[in-house]
């Protein structure tokens, strides 16, 4: 009996050692993450927050009828994580490439002039106001840091990687919430990446709310501003364009708390500023106006990202544009 | 690696289901490899800095105990190097930015520039711990290790290598050679100090950190209230940050039947800053004394050399904790009210009560230079607080509901540690119970930002 149980002891002890060594190392990581709960499972709202009510996934499923591919188009879009799961076999162009924003000189290719070459510029609102005004498109993300491979930064890494492993587990949220609640209710205290719930029965993204933020949709923005974000991606755009690209698109996603806040403050409207203003030279793919008409949810309650219902009004607008003539 | 992180939690598992599972005979070299991989997670290359030591000090110590004539030559070899170390890692950049400024007072350039060094973690304390060897082997009070590994152990022993408590050899060594066996009495013991340790830590230092780290971060938009308070604050603060991981350090060491010494009794209800210093960072306060004061004359001495000898052991323990004038000015303040209150302890006679809050105003006035960025902070604080006004509006870091709660746990803390003595517990199922139950409070209560143990740095 004793020597069983030496042995379940070192074999554990082995195996803790193994979960350190892996958590010490980004590649193995990277090949283990796939055993382990995926921590945005219930949206990366809740995942910040533990907020108890919104352990829920209500995400809506999208999925696009089969497309029969034109070969003689090539769709590029530079974009963020709205669009980040879109696959090739969604679209009807030939070709797919998407270069996420901060990739672009690494990723952006050669183009075939004998083709029709789409690019379209996605970008999440709260990214709009520091994103399109001053760096050149085609040098974003050459000055982005170099990550480290220093001891200090392993060490973080490590203890990231770790929490990954072992902190998302299913057993262990009722405890995230039960302490989210005390904080909540007894100190005032919760994330402060979040906003505080309201009757909307929503979580937002706090830089999306708090009027502090650049990101806020309901931070002030004078027009002065709005000119010099049209007048970049003016510029911006004809320089893609005489790159070779035959059309160029830019589209914003709103910011979930731009359609559903309620709060004491205005929203801004920087999407249809923006879009309607006369200055702008620059094709769009709206989707806010469209948003705004729908009675359904079209963002999840517990992610700042849309649901599959929010990803196919924007994805039936591509695809009308492609199969455009 | 710090104790309150995952990593650790992780280390902690995995080292003693191993240590247990494993054969007797490799039990201290599971453990010395444990000890080795826990200081290199801080930065590898420095463990070759405390083998280097370790073997110039087990070299030192059996040379000591051979020699007949060269015992003091071969000490000052051991006292050189860990001081040499001390010294270099520690004190370079303050002692060559101090001449920077002093030849600038006469227009002159320092041509020695500053050095880019990271001071070692828990330097101070296993060079003292070290120190200690090499003394005690001179005075004949301790016999030479002969095994090489049990020395490195010594000097090496994780529970206690980065904060201490700084050990006597006579104390380790020999729990060092015994066998390490699975008791389940210790196991149990050992982790309810762990759980005690933990919610010290994350329940309270780190939160009281939440106050004070803003009041004295940014002292000039501070005021008189807010300033009183983070300094009260940050007497618990230091208090519950360093006893917790003494007591996780005593409590791990339990575990594998090893008895560390205790650091800490109730320090801030004494009534004399003389028993404060017998009751605070025990293991300090009892080496300066045994290879300072002692040394330098005690109190058999004359009056003025008595007084001299508490500053210069004041001074060091100031300077001890940090290369800056903040840390001396603490030391200087705690040797000028020792030095103040002997003639007054004899000639007044006060209620005890009242003699315990003084001492504790005492303290936590020193404690303002301990934690201000700078001197100059630390004497801002002190103008604000003689500004304060009921007025003042308090940082917004806790509502009313937290400040209870901190206020709460603070007296908690005291009446605990005051009424229910550590023994108090015998029974088993109590013990674990407390242990669930004090973990389950520390990560609903606990703050964690993964704040160090303010020890470390020292």
């Amino acid at each position: 009996m004793k020597i069983v149980l030496k042995i379940i002891s070192f074999t554990l002890g082995c195996f803790f050692i193994l979960l350190m060594a892996i958590a010490s190392n980004s590649k193995w990581m990277g090949r283990c993450e796939k055993y382990f709960p995926n921590p945005y499972r219930y949206g990366d709202l809740y995942l910040l927050s533990s907020m108890p009510g919104f352990r829920t996934n209500d995400d809506v499923a999208f999925v696009s009828p089969p497309r029969a591919k034109n070969n003689n188009i090539t769709l590029t879009i530079i974009g963020d994580s709205y669009v980040e799961g879109f696959v090739p076999e969604n679209f009807s162009a030939g070709e797919y490439r998407f270069i996420p924003w901060g990739e672009i000189p690494h990723k952006i290719q050669p183009l075939d002039g004998s083709k029709r070459n789409i690019l379209i510029l996605e970008s999440t609102e709260r990214n709009v106001r520091w994103r399109f005004i001053s760096q050149d498109i085609l040098s974003i993300g050459t000055n982005a840091p170099q990550e480290e491979e220093s001891g200090s930064n392993v060490k973080l890494a490590a203890e990231d990687n770790l929490q990954f492993m072992l902190t998302h587990l299913e057993w262990q949220l009722p405890f995230k919430e039960a302490k989210t609640k005390i904080y909540l209710d007894y100190f005032g205290k919760f994330s402060t990446m979040v906003d505080k719930p309201d009757d909307s029965g929503r979580l937002y993204l706090n830089e999306t709310v708090d009027t502090a933020s650049g990101s806020s949709s309901f931070a002030r923005i004078n027009d002065d501003e709005i000119n010099r974000i049209v007048g970049w991606l003016n510029t911006e755009c004809a320089t893609l364009q005489a790159m070779g690209f035959d059309e160029v698109y830019v589209s914003f996603i709103p910011n979930s708390s731009s359609l559903y806040k309620k709060t004491s403050f205005p929203y801004n409207r920087l999407i249809e500023r923006i879009e309607d203003n006369p200055q702008a030279q620059f094709k769009t793919i709206d989707v806010y106006k469209t948003f705004k008409t729908k009675k359904e949810s079209l963002y999840q309650i517990n992610d700042s990202h849309w649901n599959g219902s929010g990803k196919e009004i924007w994805w039936a607008k591509v695809d009308s544009l492609l199969n455009k003539q | 690696m710090i104790f309150n992180s995952l990593q650790f939690i992780l280390f902690f598992f995995a080292f003693f289901l191993i240590l247990f599972a494993i054969p007797q005979k490799f039990r201290k070299g599971w453990l010395l490899l444990a000890s080795c991989y826990f200081y290199m997670v801080f930065k590898p290359v420095y463990l070759l800095i405390l083998v280097a030591v370790i073997v110039i000090d087990y070299a030192a110590g059996i040379k000591i105990e051979k020699s007949k004539t060269n015992k003091r030559r071969w000490l000052i070899v051991s006292l050189v190097s860990n001081i040499g170390i001390l010294v270099f890692y520690k004190y370079f950049n303050f002692l060559n930015g101090n001449i920077s400024g002093l030849l600038g007072c006469f227009h002159m350039e320092n041509p020695i520039p500053a050095l880019d060094i990271i001071l070692p973690i828990g330097l101070s304390f296993h060079t003292f711990q070290a120190m200690s060897y090499t003394i005690e082997v001179y005075r004949g009070k301790q016999a030479a290790e002969k095994n090489f590994l049990t020395y490195s152990m010594y000097v090496l022993y994780f529970p206690q290598l980065v904060a201490g408590p700084i050990e006597r050899p006579q104390r380790l060594l020999p729990q060092l050679h015994n066998p390490v066996y699975f008791n389940y009495e210790n196991i149990i013991f050992g982790l309810f100090r762990i759980a005690a340790g933990f919610f010290k830590k994350v329940v309270i230092a780190d939160r009281l950190a939440l106050f004070v780290d803003p009041v004295f971060d940014h002292i000039g938009s501070s005021n008189g209230l807010s300033v009183l308070l983070a300094t009260v604050f940050f007497a618990f603060e230091i208090y519950c940050d360093f006893s917790g991981y003494t007591d996780i350090a005593i409590g791990i060491s339990r575990m594998m039947g090893i008895n560390l010494v205790e650091n800490f009794r109730n320090p801030y209800l004494s009534s004399s800053i003389r028993e404060f210093w017998s009751r605070w960072h025990i293991s300090l306060s009892g080496w300066f004394r045994d290879y300072v004061y002692i040394p330098l004359g005690g109190n058999k001495t004359s009056n003025a050399r008595w007084m001299l000898n508490i500053l210069i052991v004041f001074f060091l323990s100031g300077l001890w904790h940090g290369a800056s004038w903040g840390f001396v000015i603490w030391g200087l303040l705690h040797g000028m009210l020792l030095i103040i209150e002997r003639p007054l302890q004899n000639r007044f006679k006060f209620p005890h009560a009242f003699k315990v809050l003084i001492v504790f105003i005492c303290v936590c006035f020193a404690w303002i230079f301990f934690r201000a960025r700078e001197v100059q902070d630390g004497f801002a604080a002190i103008k604000l607080l003689g500004k304060i006004s009921p007025l003042d509006k308090l940082p917004d870091a806790f509502n009313r509901n937290e400040l209870i709660f901190v206020f709460v746990l603070i007296a908690g803390l005291l009446l605990t540690e005051t009424f229910i003595k550590r023994t108090a517990f015998k029974k088993q199922a109590v013990i674990i119970s407390l242990t669930i139950l004090l973990f389950l409070l520390s990560y609903l209560f606990g703050e964690f930002n993964f704040k160090q143990f303010i020890y470390f740095q020292f």
